[in-house]
């Protein structure tokens, strides 16, 4: 087979978005060809990524296939392992999510849908040409478009006040993380990014010590803005929920993965980690990333922001794993980082396959009820049993529960950190331990987090009056192909790890994680700590089918029916009776009030009780530089008083004060 | 060609035209009437044309003689001719408000001369041995003009210290350094022309908003008040 197919079949899939978007100006063209039209072409485009990644990382060409177009400026494009894991995670999500909206957006007139589905297809190809960029200027011109079209896509159905204020910001975030990378990459490419050195060019090339210090540092910034990382993170629970919830779907499982890419590829593949200090960096970030992303997901009324500060929480989860595994290169140990590395990017993979299924899921009861408002939401089981059914394995699958793929993932991680002790030196041996005991922590915070959200809205009495409705055939097409991923990855995680060991060649001095046999987990050696989920779910099974056959043996002959005890109180047992979602998390919010200081309010309205929510970072970071900023500006104002003489006086002043200097 | 002057006495001229155009500066500054303003420039640009016409005699290039010829069609009579036109189309009347009064304006216009000598010395030393001056003259000039826009009020005196410090930059050039491209002449020359048009436009704007052409109504146009 021709080495190259691969590659020209994904950059085919690229060209063919904007193609679509085109499609959709299309005028007299009916709703819903337009819709199917343009989303079917997204998901033809995803599942041709979804393709390619999968032939890219099985067949591994020595040189990986490259092309290049254009002469000034030079679009050069390579696809080699750790762009084809990506874009097989880009091509699941997309596919789901592609599908998800045809379903989604059916009630869209013409004009709606063209707000969405110009773009959708945009966005897609800007993420997939992202992956396959081999040099600077490719790369950064992929970034833009990623950001400036997701940033439509978050206005897309919702332009309220807050909406626009989410995607503004989100704007001016993105922009401030492009400038950090395209210094960076000013810097690598010694001040001319355009020069068309691609990036197996710039590996070879030396940077001074202090340089390559600059460029992790800008770069770290620059993915840490996209990635969510924490004192970069605040754009992010404002945009993810402002967004329809295909394209949160996206955003959260594909797009902030493509800052991992970034970090792996610019600070990984072409500066080698040396030294311990950046992947301690990492390690502290990722998990103060972590831990406030769970903490404020816990905290959370409106399902879709819960989501989003989950995957903040994923995210810094996998910063720690990479850091981790820098740490472990820069120890000498490359079995130990080949295990956190695989750790990091399986869980990128879980990740998108169960926060898209999550995403999806928000969305379709959002469609169903007309809220993601987890205090008007509940017994959702009731009317849509099977969203119900795919959301449950979801979030069992992300609460990190065997036999599903989310153990798995976490499981390596833990592994990780618990073989540490053996390899490093005096100070990680203390750190890693306690580095460990965070990550356990921000695990059970994020299983608190994900029960909250599935028991509050899905079981229960309805918090509200609605009628909901199950989600249409498409929508649960989409989510039912995530949840089989979650099932699948779950029982065969050796088929995933054994595709990740192509990246690990690709990143590693030498891949020493052993080969994987498919339905079985080996961290080290088969000895220690392998794990094989088909026993657990034999286990389970089991287990459950024993509890219900006693059950039914002991009580359940004949069945009766009687009402459910309502606590002792006297009179109708009411929706109010439950817990609320401030009433769920109440201890967590008194104990970490110092960290959130939130504040808990009577809403007499509705007679609840509120939780009015401030992010530290926000108030002691964001705010303080926003006075500065409108200070400053007040004070430039004064130079601006319209009279024409004085601002001859300034240019005079100017001149003099530049002749006196330049003499 | 023999020159019909023996050359210590066309340098001689050249400094004696050097020395007026300064004078002339002065007297812009001091200036408070618009009519006067205008013929004042109309000489500083007769004056350049001379000048030009001297360097002209003295390197024997033919091209600056085209050079004079359009200094003079241009910024001796052309333009003050135009502004004149424009001063009676616009009825403009009166004399020139400035900020600060004429003797504090002359002594800073000396300050700025020693200053503009001080910063052209050092340079002097690539020149010709004949025009060491010039260039401090110039650069006084200039900078004469530049605080001329910078204490009036009305509109078309800044047109004429705009003009001014373009004679001053084009004295600089040819004298000092005897002589320049023709390009480079005609392409200033035509800047300076555009500049006259679009500024002659922007005082008809600049009237009909405010019914005049001081500037200080312009300070209503600022953001924030």
């Amino acid at each position: 087979m021709n080495a190259l197919l691969p590659l020209q079949m994904a950059l085919g899939a690229v060209a063919l978005g904007p193609l679509a978007s085109l499609g959709s100006l299309l005028p007299r063209l009916h709703p819903s060809w337009l819709r199917y039209t343009s989303l079917m072409t997204s998901t033809l485009m995803s599942l041709l990524w979804l393709l390619s990644g999968a032939l890219g990382l099985i067949l591994v060409a020595a040189p990986a296939p490259n092309l290049a177009v254009g002469g000034i400026p030079l679009w050069q494009f390579r696809l080699d392992p750790l762009s084809a894991f990506f874009l097989v995670v880009l091509g699941v999500v997309g596919t789901a999510s592609s599908l998800h909206a045809v379903g989604y957006f059916r009630q869209l007139g013409r004009t709606g849908l063209r707000r969405v589905l110009i773009p959708l297809p945009l966005f897609l190809s800007a993420m997939a040409l992202l992956l396959l960029a081999d040099n600077a200027y490719t790369f950064l011109v992929a970034w833009e478009g990623m950001a400036l079209s997701s940033s439509y896509l978050i206005l897309a159905q919702t332009q309220t006040i807050q909406a626009r204020h989410a995607a503004y910001l989100y704007l001016l975030v993105a922009h401030l993380g492009a400038l950090c990378l395209l210094a960076a990459f000013a810097l690598l490419c010694h001040g001319n990014p355009l020069a068309g050195n691609d990036f197996s060019a710039l590996t070879h090339e030396v940077l001074a010590p202090g340089l390559a210090q600059a460029v992790l540092l800008l770069t770290l910034l620059g993915f840490g803005a996209k990635l969510g990382m924490a004192p970069l993170h605040v754009w992010l629970p404002e945009a993810h929920p402002a967004a329809p919830s295909p394209v949160s779907a996206l955003m959260s499982a594909a797009m902030l993965p493509m800052a991992l890419y970034g970090l792996l590829r610019i600070d990984w593949q072409i500066l080698p980690p040396e030294g311990v200090s950046w992947g301690l960096v990492w390690l502290a970030l990722g998990l103060l990333t972590a831990g406030f992303g769970v903490l404020f997901s816990t905290l959370q009324r409106d399902l879709k922001r819960l989501l989003a500060y989950s995957s903040m929480e994923n995210m810094g989860l996998i910063l720690v794993a990479l850091g981790l595994a820098r740490l472990f290169v820069a120890e000498g140990s490359p079995t130990l980082a080949a295990l956190a590395l695989s750790a990091g990017l399986f869980q990128t993979l879980n990740h998108a396959l169960f926060k898209g299924l999550l995403f999806l899921g928000s969305g379709s009861v959002f469609h169903s009820t007309g809220t993601v408002d987890m205090g008007r939401l509940g017994a959702l089981i009731r009317s849509m049993p099977q969203t119900t059914l795919l959301m449950l394995i979801g979030c069992l699958a992300i609460a990190g529960l065997p036999p599903l793929n989310g153990f798995a993932s976490e499981w390596m991680l833990l592994q990780a950190f618990l073989l540490a002790p053996q390899m490093a030196s005096g100070t990680l041996q203390a750190i890693l331990p306690l580095t460990a005991a965070g990550v356990v922590l921000v695990l059970a915070l994020a299983s608190f987090a994900i029960i909250k959200a599935f028991g509050l809205s899905f079981l229960g009495q309805p918090r509200s009056i609605y009628t909901a409705h199950e989600a249409g055939l498409w929508e649960r097409f989409a989510m039912a192909f995530l949840a089989l991923g979650c099932i699948f990855l779950g029982l065969f995680p050796g088929l995933a790890i054994h595709a990740i060991s192509a990246v690990n060649v690709l990143l590693l001095p030498g891949n020493s994680l052993g080969i994987q046999q498919p339905w079985r987990l080996t961290p080290i050696s088969p000895e220690r700590a392998s794990y094989v989920p088909g026993w657990f779910l034999i286990g389970i099974a089991v287990a459950i089918l024993l509890t219900f056959l006693l059950v039914w043996w002991r009580f359940g002959r004949p069945l009766r029916r009687v009402p459910v005890w309502s606590c002792g109180f006297r009179g109708a047992r009411t929706a109010r009776m439950q817990d609320s979602p401030a009433g769920f998390s109440q201890s967590l919010l008194r104990i970490f009030q110092p960290i959130h200081h939130g504040r808990i309010q009577p809403d007499t309205a509705s007679k609840e009780l509120r939780v009015e929510l401030a992010d530290p970072f926000w108030v002691g970071l964001y705010e303080p530089l926003q006075r500065l900023a409108l200070a400053l500006s007040r004070q430039a104002l004064r130079l601006q008083h319209g009279k024409i003489s004085s601002y001859l006086l300034y240019a005079f002043l100017t001149l003099v004060v530049l002749l006196v200097l330049v003499r | 060609m023999r020159p019909f002057l023996d050359l210590f006495s066309l340098l001689s001229i050249l400094k004696f035209l050097a020395a007026w155009m300064l004078l002339l500066s002065f007297a812009l500054l001091a200036q408070r009437r618009l009519l006067s303003l205008i013929h004042l420039l109309a000489w500083q640009g007769i004056t350049l044309a001379l000048s030009t016409a001297m360097v002209a005699v003295l390197t024997g290039d033919r091209l600056l003689w085209v050079s004079a010829t359009l200094t003079l069609s241009l910024k001796g009579l052309l333009i003050p001719f135009l502004l004149h036109r424009l001063l009676r189309r616009l009825q403009v009347r009166g004399d020139v408000e400035m900020s600060l009064n004429v003797a504090s304006v002359q002594l800073l216009g000396i300050v700025l001369v020693i200053f503009a000598f001080a910063l052209a010395a050092p340079l002097a030393g690539s020149l010709p041995a004949a025009t060491h001056g010039m260039l401090g003259i110039a650069l006084a000039a200039f900078l004469l003009a530049f605080l001329m826009m910078i204490t009036r009020r009305k509109a078309i005196s800044e047109v004429v210290g705009f003009l001014a410090m373009d004679n001053a930059l084009f004295f600089g050039a040819t004298s000092a350094t005897l002589g320049m491209p023709l390009i480079v002449e005609l392409g200033i020359a035509l800047d300076a022309l555009i500049a006259f048009l679009i500024l002659g436009v922007f005082f008809f704007h600049i009237r009909e908003s405010f019914e005049s052409l001081d500037l200080h109504w312009l300070e209503h146009l600022r953001e924030n008040q």
